[in-house]
């Protein structure tokens, strides 16, 4: 069952307005797998633990809607 | 805030003398005043430290017809609104004090006024034509309460040191208590460190009558099923913090008759309670803040850029190692109970400053951690869970990097480190999956007991705490059980008491805790976990909430958790003689608690050292001697007891319907 939308939008929404810029990427993308996992009930694999993924907002968004 | 003690006889009158020497035992919880009174059955003992009504409210205090009589320790925050509802019902009282409205309360609701009750406070009520004994305790057991058995009596007072002025109740150690010390930092109530003695439990009321001794517990905490959290929205959650915590605040810093002051760390709590005050009262503010002379542990560019913002006046005390070590047989004498950290130490002179300056209430930031998840073991937890969910996962191992920053300049030490830290003792359906590190790392020092100790140790065992976690928690989200384990254990047994309430009644203060209110936390138990820590980002919900009075560089600094300095307290160049003294082989063997070759070894090496980077497991290894060395030398021994006895000043109330002698 994927999560429900509203609350992924609000996690996207304060997820993103604690991103810190100039933080380590492949962290900064742990940081948020930890947070997407615990709010979200997901687990990601490695590949989704990426800065590229994690790092872009509507990548995310796409990832735990499970749409590509 | 107050002292109070009492006795129930079976035998005969109570001794008067012996309560007056229990009260003596207490004046330093209330220099203002004392009082008692005594029938055939039961004595009550009071000493006063007058900040509600100080005029009219001395104690112990009666009804109307002298048949229920109070001896009551603590605050009722709501008291002028439980009183309008009494009047309503009835009720007409004598005083404006908060006290008498227990004595209504429990007329018109019995038992069931201690839920109404919006506070801090330990109570004891005497019921002389039932010959009925009620203790009360608050729901986190901010005020303490002890009581133990004699032949023919039942004893019962705020400090231990009360109850040992009876010279019939034993002194020893309780193998159970330093085994539950030496695992969670402090003993679990109703256990204590010494054999006979007990505390009630925090949320609990305890009856004596002719149907024999019972407690029952009329509140305990308690977290919705995960996913099923009332409100979901972040922002309403953070919009009824902050008008619950404003509303707690604000009946904390008013609800006085004299001036009420606040402590200042430099964190996020004690700004925000801070800073409420002073946005939200028209009252002058004064605040405290504790600072270090090693910049490490220093806090001080904080508090001033906190005060500067408030316009307060503000003063600081400056703690160096040399200053623990002076204080600490005082610390642990108030204390009265071994101790793992030397951080009591400090706040045993913040409040000595805040006496100094003329107040004798301060306003805290304590309990935010508990209540809003902000320690370093929850988000350690969390790294731990997320890592567990595929260990063998190299980015994943990344993730205690966020945790323990020197990793990333470590990185060959990281595989190693993860595989202990992540994987020691790491089952994901163990209910304490949060504690069990800070467990497995404190249980170490009970290597150090002597043989017959630990043999005694391993025949009694300590209860187990996690065996009592409520039916129910299982369906808890993992942060609610490891908030229940951290409130159950080190917020009562240890923020509270060694290094709360006991260091500040130390020196006569009484302290108030905003994020401890009654509907604060039964607001903050419904958050949804991730409104509490977000992520890695601790206590979300009370920097969104305050975000507006708090300035950005405490909003968003890291917690940096309050550390004294430790070991090397006891191992400077003029450090005291009593820590030879106390830890030489002759005190070891004399007091039978851990054995010396491993001491002198653990000595040995502070001494080389100087005390400085010795492991976190050393540095409580030092801890755990020294105090508890203390305890022995203090409470065992019966050291120079006559000198801590205060002398009473004429009491305010003193009633004695055994001799018929009264004056009140």
């Amino acid at each position: 069952m994927s999560p429900d939308p509203d609350l992924v939008a609000q996690v996207l929404r304060d997820a993103e307005a604690l991103r810190e810029p100039d933080a380590d990427p492949e962290l900064e993308a742990i940081r948020t797998a930890i947070l997407l996992e615990d709010s979200l009930g997901i687990v990601l694999t490695d590949d989704d633990i990426d800065p590229d993924v994690l790092g872009d907002p509507a990548a995310v968004a796409r990832l735990v809607r499970g749409t590509p | 805030m107050c002292g109070i003690c009492g006795i129930v006889s079976t035998d005969g009158p109570p001794d008067l003398e012996l309560l007056r020497r229990m009260m003596g035992r207490l004046g330093h919880r209330g220099p203002d005043g004392n009082g008692y009174y005594r029938d055939r059955r039961a004595a009550l003992g009071h000493t006063r430290l007058a900040i509600i009504d100080t005029a009219g409210g001395a104690q112990p205090l009666c009804n109307e017809d002298e048949t229920l009589w109070i001896s009551f320790n603590g605050e009722i925050f709501n008291y002028v609104e439980l009183r309008e509802e009494l009047r309503d019902r009835g009720h007409t009282f004598r005083t404006s004090s908060d006290t008498e409205v227990i004595v209504h309360a429990w007329e018109e609701w019995g038992a069931d006024c201690f839920p109404r009750f919006n506070g801090q406070w330990a109570v004891a009520l005497w019921d002389s034509r039932e010959e009925r004994l009620v203790l009360s305790r608050d729901r986190f057991g901010v005020r303490p309460l002890y009581y133990t058995r004699t032949p023919g009596a039942l004893l019962f007072a705020s400090e231990v040191k009360s109850l040992f002025a009876d010279p019939r109740v034993e002194r020893a150690l309780d193998p159970a208590g330093l085994d539950q010390t030496l695992t969670y930092w402090s003993t679990v109530a109703p256990q204590t460190v010494f054999r006979g003695v007990e505390q009630l439990e925090p949320g609990h009321v305890a009856v004596l009558d002719r149907d024999g001794w019972r407690t029952s517990a009329y509140w305990s905490i308690s977290f919705p099923e995960q996913g099923r959290e009332p409100v979901q929205d972040a922002r309403e959650n953070a919009e009824a913090l902050r008008e619950r915590l404003v509303e707690a605040s604000r009946l904390r810093f008013l609800r006085s008759d004299v001036p009420v002051g606040a402590y200042l760390s430099g964190g996020l709590d004690s700004s925000v309670t801070a800073a409420v005050i002073s946005q939200y009262t028209d009252a002058p503010l004064h605040t405290f803040s504790l600072r270090f002379s090693e910049d490490d542990l220093d806090e001080g560019r904080y508090q001033k850029e906190m005060a500067a913002r408030l316009g307060t006046q503000h003063e600081d005390v400056v703690v160096s190692p040399t200053d623990v070590a002076e204080v600490f047989p005082d610390v642990v004498r108030h204390a009265e109970a071994p101790l793992l950290r030397a951080a009591p130490a400090p706040l045993f002179l913040l409040s000595r400053l805040v006496r100094d300056n003329g107040y004798k209430v301060v306003v805290t930031g304590e309990g935010a951690d508990e209540v809003l998840a902000g320690y370093d073991i929850f988000r350690e937890a969390r790294v731990r869970m997320f890592w567990a969910r595929d260990p063998e996962s190299a980015k994943r191992t990344r993730a205690a990097e966020l945790l323990y920053p020197w990793m990333a300049r470590s990185p060959g030490r990281m595989p190693a480190f993860a595989r202990s830290f992540f994987g020691r003792n790491l089952d994901l359906a163990d209910p304490a999956l949060s504690h069990r590190p800070r467990w497995d790392s404190t249980s170490v020092l009970k290597g150090l007991l002597s043989a017959d100790l630990r043999a005694e140790v391993g025949r009694t065992g300590a209860p187990d705490v996690v065996a009592s976690m409520p039916p129910g928690s299982e369906s808890w989200d993992p942060l609610s059980r490891a908030q229940w384990l951290e409130m159950t254990t080190l917020l009562s047994g240890y923020i509270l008491s060694s290094q709360g309430e006991r260091m500040l009644m130390a020196n006569s203060v009484e302290g108030r805790f905003p994020f401890l209110d009654r509907d604060v936390v039964e607001l903050a138990a419904t958050l949804p976990a991730r409104h509490k820590l977000f992520g890695l980002e601790e206590k979300y919900v009370l920097k969104q909430a305050f975000s507006d009075l708090v300035p950005p560089g405490i909003l968003r600094r890291p917690k940096q958790p309050y550390r004294a300095p430790d070991a090397a307290s006891f191992f400077t160049p003029d450090r005291p003689d009593w820590v030879e003294e106390l830890t030489s082989e002759r005190a070891l063997r004399e007091a039978g608690v851990f054995e010396p070759a491993p001491v002198a070894g653990l000595m040995a090496k502070g001494a080389r050292t100087r005390g400085e980077n010795m492991s976190n497991t050393d540095n409580m290894r030092v801890l755990a001697v020294v105090s508890t060395q203390l305890v022995h030398h203090t409470f065992i021994e019966d050291h120079d007891w006559s000198a801590q006895e205060r002398a009473l000043p004429p009491p305010e109330v003193a009633v004695d319907l055994v001799t018929h002698d009264r004056s009140s």
